[in-house]
């Protein structure tokens, strides 16, 4: 790992001495150049720790700090499920951003941010000091939010809301259940990452059981009333997959009661359900390295939707699912659009580069079945309190077979280009 | 730095394009790379798939295309959403800016 060069690490330490003289006058100014650091790199830290290294052309030193060495996307980790894509198409190496654009990538965790040194603190115990902080860690998971689910139990019943190997364990769970047996989904409640994405999962779960296994059944005990793109899902179920789903919102269960890992039995209110496979999906909050860092108001970090600014520390920026990005949906399309907002305002801050008006985009394809394609997406503004609406779209039902496999084929284009366009 | 940056993207398109130096007059390709950061995110240097690569596209052609999504003239509700909130300066932007790169091999 560590590529921290000393100076960076040296200027990191004798910034604390540093900051008196210099406090007001960005680094420019001062004939420093200035430092950047990512802290995760997902959707929104790759884009903004390559955007700010690209759009600065050298003039920022940028170093993303990320654990894992492949990131593995969540989007089109459905697919994967569907058997329509392989584990490696999903999965990315940070090659590109350090070969192509000199970001200095360290595979370490944040463990600790100190705003007013300005220093975020390694696994390792180093200390790398920084101009701006960029903070994308995704969410963690509140496992006490289901009865009976744990951190330690996660294995037997997948949640597989961060990608990797957990979405590969609950694969090759599906495809080992008795004949006839029963997968069960628990979805999220709100607010959640990727709204319909619960909804895709059992949709791609379907598209397998309905070739290998036809007589499985799948039940969804939702803590939810309703949900995203429900009039396509549920149209595209029946269309499809006759018979196999059941959805039940928790008007009708009452909700999860408990859950019995060692039975693999399900309560609620109406039934106990025996799962031969399940995958129970907690309610979420921001990564852990936001409460640490006092950027969190309960869950999540409210920010200022112009920069992506926190409220709580105006040279920390917070991207992607771990920030309040109110009428934004928390996806992938959506942290790769915060970043790009950030990395202008962060360039701006810094070097004196322009600065326009921020504008935010977001398209949410789903997979219901092979070729069989919708979208739900919008473009937005900053108010001055939060992210706005300006326009939205979604696909609409009875559509011809026609445009929804161009829908598709346009998801499969999407994540070839978001995808260079984070890791390239 | 910014006044030499905003000069050195000009000089660069002007050399490239000569003739288009009308459209750049109107264009501002620095603003242009700003917004294009919303295509790229599926709009790369290389086609992928099937949507379409826009670098190095003609700016005429360019600006045509996106009034027609702007007035739903043309099929597909993200483009139409994409050009429905540009205005004609955001257009004329983004192609002076699109007209500047390498268009895909
Ligand atoms: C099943 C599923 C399907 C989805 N489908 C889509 C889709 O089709 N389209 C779409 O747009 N979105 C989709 N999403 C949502 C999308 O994956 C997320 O919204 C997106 O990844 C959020 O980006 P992020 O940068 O906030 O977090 P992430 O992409 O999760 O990245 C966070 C990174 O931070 C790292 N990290 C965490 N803590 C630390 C720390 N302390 N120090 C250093 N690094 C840290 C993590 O290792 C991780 O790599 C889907 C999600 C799921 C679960």
């Amino acid at each position: 790992m560590t590529k921290i060069d000393r100076r960076t690490f040296t200027t990191g330490m004798i910034g604390l001495g540093a900051v008196s003289a210099g406090l007001s006058l960005p680094a420019y100014a001062q004939g420093k150049k200035p430092r950047v650091v990512v802290i995760g790199g997902g959707a929104g830290g790759a884009t903004a720790a390559r955007y700010i290294a690209k759009d600065s052309k050298g003039a920022i030193d940028v170093t993303l700090i990320e654990p894992t060495k492949k990131y593995y996307t969540c989007f089109f980790s459905n697919l994967y499920l569907g058997g329509i894509h392989d584990y490696e198409y999903i999965g990315h190496t940070y090659d590109g951003l350090a070969a192509n654009h000199g970001v200095n990538v360290i595979h370490d965790w944040a463990v600790g941010v100190d705003g007013a040194a300005k220093t975020v603190e390694l696994g390792s115990g180093v200390k790398v000091g920084y101009d701006r902080l960029v903070v994308a860690p995704g969410i963690d998971l509140k496992y006490g939010s289901v009865n009976g689910y744990s951190i330690d139990t996660q294995d037997t019943m997948p949640h597989a809301w961060k990608s990797g190997t957990q979405v590969a364990l609950l694969k090759s769970q599906v495809e080992n259940m008795r004949e006839g047996g029963t997968f069960v989904m628990v979805p999220p409640p709100n607010p959640f990452r990727c709204p319909p994405g619960p909804y895709e999962r059992i949709s791609m779960i379907a598209h397998i059981l309905s070739k290998t296994n036809p007589t499985a059944k799948i039940i969804v005990l939702d803590p939810k009333e309703k949900f995203s793109k429900q009039a396509l899902f549920t149209e595209g179920w029946q269309k499809h997959y006759p018979d196999m789903i059941e959805w039940i919102p928790a008007s009708i269960s009452g909700g999860v009661k408990n859950i019995n890992m060692d039975t693999m039995e399900i309560e609620t209110d109406i039934d106990t359900f025996k799962a031969d496979a399940a995958s129970v999906v907690p309610a979420q909050k921001a990564g852990v390295i936001c409460d640490r860092a006092g950027l969190t108001d309960g869950d999540w970090c409210p920010i200022v939707p112009a920069t992506m600014q926190s409220r709580a520390d105006e040279n920390i920026h917070v991207l992607g699912d771990a920030s309040v990005a109110s009428a934004m949906p928390k996806s992938g399309f959506s942290a790769n659009s915060h970043a790009k907002v950030a990395a202008m305002a962060i360039r701006g801050a810094l070097t004196g580069s322009k600065v326009f008006d921020s504008r935010f985009a977001n398209t949410c394809w789903s997979l219901i079945d092979a070729n069989d394609g919708v979208k739900v997406g919008a473009n937005y503004k900053a108010g001055a309190e939060k992210i706005e609406v300006v326009d939205e779209f979604i696909s609409k039902t009875e559509e011809p077979d026609a445009l929804r496999k161009a829908t598709y084929e346009e998801s499969e284009s999407w994540y070839t280009a978001i995808t260079a366009d984070m890791f390239s | 730095m910014c006044v030499v940056e905003t000069m050195r993207v000009a000089t660069v398109a002007l050399g490239y394009l000569g003739v288009m130096s009308s459209v750049l007059a109107d264009g501002d390709p620095e603003y242009g790379q700003y917004l294009s950061s919303e295509c790229v995110t599926c709009h790369q240097a290389a086609v992928t798939g099937t949507i379409p690569s826009i670098h190095g596209m003609q700016a005429d052609g360019f600006i045509t295309m996106m009034k027609l999504y702007r007035s739903k003239q043309l099929e597909n509700r993200t483009m139409q959403t994409v050009a429905g909130r540009l205005s004609d300066e955001d257009i004329a932007a983004l192609a002076a800016y699109f007209s500047t790169l390498d268009p895909p091999d």
